[in-house]
């Protein structure tokens, strides 16, 4: 049992740094009070190829493995976790789909593109009704012979005003007059596509999240996505990585709002009454540590399974669950240390405290990691 | 559900606070806060029913009320604004310390207008310092993150003398005393802070405030910071219930789910604990006590629930939790705030732990 990172890990996680600190932090709060995600940082997020990192090399990926995949996820959250997000699902959610499920063609046709940051991926499966309850999904796909017909509209759809790619759940007749889950690879050209209503969101501002609305969608018969019928698990399955990615996001949060505050405290330690050494204080910070190297931990331990090709959903689900807790409690505490000097907006711990919410809801709420994590205990009598 | 016994006197108040607030405060609230807007028209209001500082003597245009009665019109009106019960708090802290404490020509000159409705702010933080000149005192200092410092007309401010903390109350736009804007604040987005910049600022001998005043600030502070946090995790509760009753997941309301039903009544009895200390602290100060202790274990109590309830009640509604169109993530927001104001929760358990810990 190694609990160091390799001499190829630590170099990856420099690069990440890196771009984290030089090309996302100095703009994290501007683009947050903006709402938008400068196409410059998304073109150059693409040239520092951080859209493909665990994707092959034949598709334009980088070929990494999927612990470099979540080092590049923590510290790009710690520099934007919107930024973070607008990658994970380009990567984890479309392009890692389309991989696992695709044809060759599909794979030949989309991969390198997403995987080059050309285009971005967005992925689909949210309704108004089907929330935690994917089955409730009501968009519909209906067979025309040689081509598919969408109709329906999709909420809380992350990246989707900079998407080009979307993978988009509908219901699908499979026969007996039974109605199925199927996924279909759709792009943001085809006709009766649009994007709806703007979310406007507590935090995670500069991503985009907005309502699809397919009106007579027409796409390509060779679009579906996996077998038909079959959605409903490709969906689920990639929510295993996506829920690395977002426990890596909330560890992101947690470790900065702890690094920000403990800056913040010695910097102002005289103005402060030298706050930072008291007990109180100290212990607090200890504590918090503790959780955040813990988190950090189940989300390294998911993350070496899903490399060695194990299964690892349950681990997934731990580390979501614990992960996006202690980004919560650390936020929360952050500001307490803090005080109004955090709490001011243009401030990251103000950012972060309204950013960390989301890791507890999106990609699988809380008690839905709850529901996968029991079911895989054997804890039933 | 009746949880408390009231008097009769005291359902009434508190019906019409209930129903003002509900009428009139809460469909301002996302102008409010989304727009950063100071609350004036939800104080008018309030002063039109004789709500605001009814705790002053009927002599002194107040209602005479009780300080029971202040709070439940804090809480009421939190439920719907917290920023809007911020600026009736602060309203209430001043007008009771003005007529406690102050001169005879700050009485006459303050406490109408607060009844009013006007704005009045109080500074307690460290950094403002004051000398004797003449027969009065000359400030000067800043002060960071004062809230309602530029829509207050009062402002009640704490100077260090030497080793002697001194309290004033001063006017907006006094000569000396400037107001500089700030950055906007995570929550209470409706009372906008500003760094208060005192030079040479001179406060007559009558602007002083009496012996024991800082006492009864402090009290006050935190008896409604209570009042404001057990508003905000009750309004909370009366967003994410009826959500919950409504959401369909599984075939069946997320209500009915036994994780939910086990979360939302925890958090209904921590609301409802939060409410009962505050209440109780109101009635031990109205008993002629001073109250400081029981008042400060309530806003320890009740600002340490209302940012885990609300966090857990935009849990229960998801993405619409998260979303601006629920005000759930106002109160998520606007709780941490009150987490921080009116004594924060470190400073409060020092005090208590100085009346009841240490020997």
């Amino acid at each position: 049992m190694d609990f160091n990172l390799s001499p190829a890990h630590m170099q990856d996680l420099e690069h990440y740094k890196r771009f984290a600190k030089d090309e996302i932090a100095p703009r994290f709060c501007q683009m947050e009070i903006e709402g938008a995600t400068p196409p410059e940082l998304l073109e150059k997020m693409a040239q520092a190829q951080l859209l493909g990192i665990p994707m092959p090399k034949e598709y334009g990926g980088l070929g990494k493995d999927f612990i470099s995949a979540t080092l590049c996820m923590e510290e790009l959250s710690k520099a934007s976790p919107a930024t973070a997000g607008i990658i994970n699902v380009s990567t984890e959610l479309v392009a890692d789909n389309i991989l696992r499920h695709g044809t060759e063609e599909q794979k030949n046709k989309y991969l390198p593109d997403l995987c080059s940051g050309k285009v971005i991926g967005a992925f689909a499966l949210t309704e108004p009704g089907a929330g935690s309850d994917a089955s409730g999904v009501r968009t519909a796909a209906e067979d025309k012979g040689d081509h598919w017909l969408l109709n329906g509209t999709k909420c809380f759809i992350t990246n989707a005003e900079i998407a080009g790619t979307f993978l988009i759940a509908a219901m699908t007749d499979i026969g007996d007059g039974k109605k199925k889950i199927s996924m279909f690879i759709v792009e943001k050209t085809f006709p009766g596509f649009r994007i709806g209503k703007h979310e406007n969101k507590m935090g995670i501002r500069s991503s985009s999240t907005c309502e699809l609305i397919l009106e007579d969608c027409v796409v390509p018969k060779e679009n579906l996505l996996g077998q038909k019928g079959k959605g409903l698990g490709i969906a689920l399955g990639c929510l295993d990585s996506g829920r690395v990615m977002i426990a890596a996001q909330g560890l992101g949060i947690a470790q900065a709002c702890w690094d920000d505050t403990v800056a913040y405290l010695k910097e102002h330690a005289e103005e402060t009454g030298f706050v930072i050494n008291t007990q109180r204080v100290q212990f607090r910070l200890a504590e918090l540590q503790t959780k955040i190297d813990a988190a950090r931990l189940l989300i390294y331990r998911a993350a070496a399974a899903w490399s060695e090709g194990k299964k690892y959903g349950k681990e997934a689900a731990m580390a979501k669950y614990y992960a996006s807790d202690v980004a919560n409690e650390a936020a929360r505490l952050c500001l307490e240390l803090t005080g109004l000097d955090g709490c001011s907006c243009g401030t990251r711990l103000e950012e972060y405290y309204r950013d960390a919410k989301i890791t507890e809801i999106y990609e699988g709420t809380n008690e839905i990691q709850l529901m996968v994590i029991a079911g895989q205990l054997d804890i039933k009598a | 559900m009746k949880t408390f016994v009231l008097t009769e006197d005291q359902s009434m108040l508190r019906e019409l606070a209930q129903n003002l607030a509900e009428a009139e405060i809460k469909p301002r609230s996302e102008h409010v806060d989304q727009g950063c807007v100071v609350p004036a028209e939800g104080m008018s209001v309030l002063a039109e029913a004789g709500l605001l500082s009814c705790v002053l003597p009927e002599d002194q245009g107040g209602a005479g009320l009780d300080c029971w009665s202040q709070c439940c019109v804090i809480e009421e009106t939190a439920k719907q604004c917290a920023s809007t019960a911020w600026a009736v708090s602060e309203n209430a802290v001043v007008a009771e310390c003005v007529c406690r404490y102050g001169s005879e020509t700050s009485k006459s000159q303050v406490l109408p207008s607060l009844v009013e409705g006007v704005f009045a702010a109080v500074a307690d933080g460290a950094g403002l310092t004051c000398e004797k000149a003449g027969d009065g005192y000359v400030l000067s200092g800043r002060l960071r993150h004062v809230l309602l410092a530029e829509a207050a007309k009062w402002l009640v401010v704490s100077a260090q003398e030497g080793e002697e903390r001194l309290w004033f109350l001063l006017e907006n736009g006094q000569d000396g005393l400037k107001v500089e804007k700030q950055a906007e604040l995570l929550g209470l987005k409706g009372c906008p802070a500003g760094t208060l910049c005192l030079e040479n600022c001179r406060a007559a001998s009558d602007a002083l405030l009496g012996g024991g005043v800082e006492k009864t600030l402090r009290t006050l502070r935190a008896l409604y910071g209570a009042a404001i946090a057990a508003g905000i995790s009750q309004g909370a509760l009366a967003e994410a219930i009826p959500y919950a009753n409504q959401r369909i997941q599984f075939g069946k309301p997320v209500s009915h789910f036994e994780n939910n039903q086990q979360l939302l009544s925890d958090l209904l009895a921590k609301a409802e604990a939060a409410r009962a200390l505050t209440w109780n602290a109101a009635a031990v100060k109205d008993s002629g006590e001073d109250g400081e202790v029981v008042a400060e274990m309530a806003k320890v109590f009740a600002a340490d629930v209302a940012p885990y309830l609300t966090r857990k009640c935009v849990q229960v509604m998801g993405g619409y939790g998260y979303s601006r169109e629920y005000p759930v993530e106002r109160k998520m927001r606007d709780a941490k705030m009150i987490e921080l104001l009116g004594g924060t929760a470190e400073d409060l358990k020092a005090e208590v732990a100085k009346a009841l810990v240490m020997q």
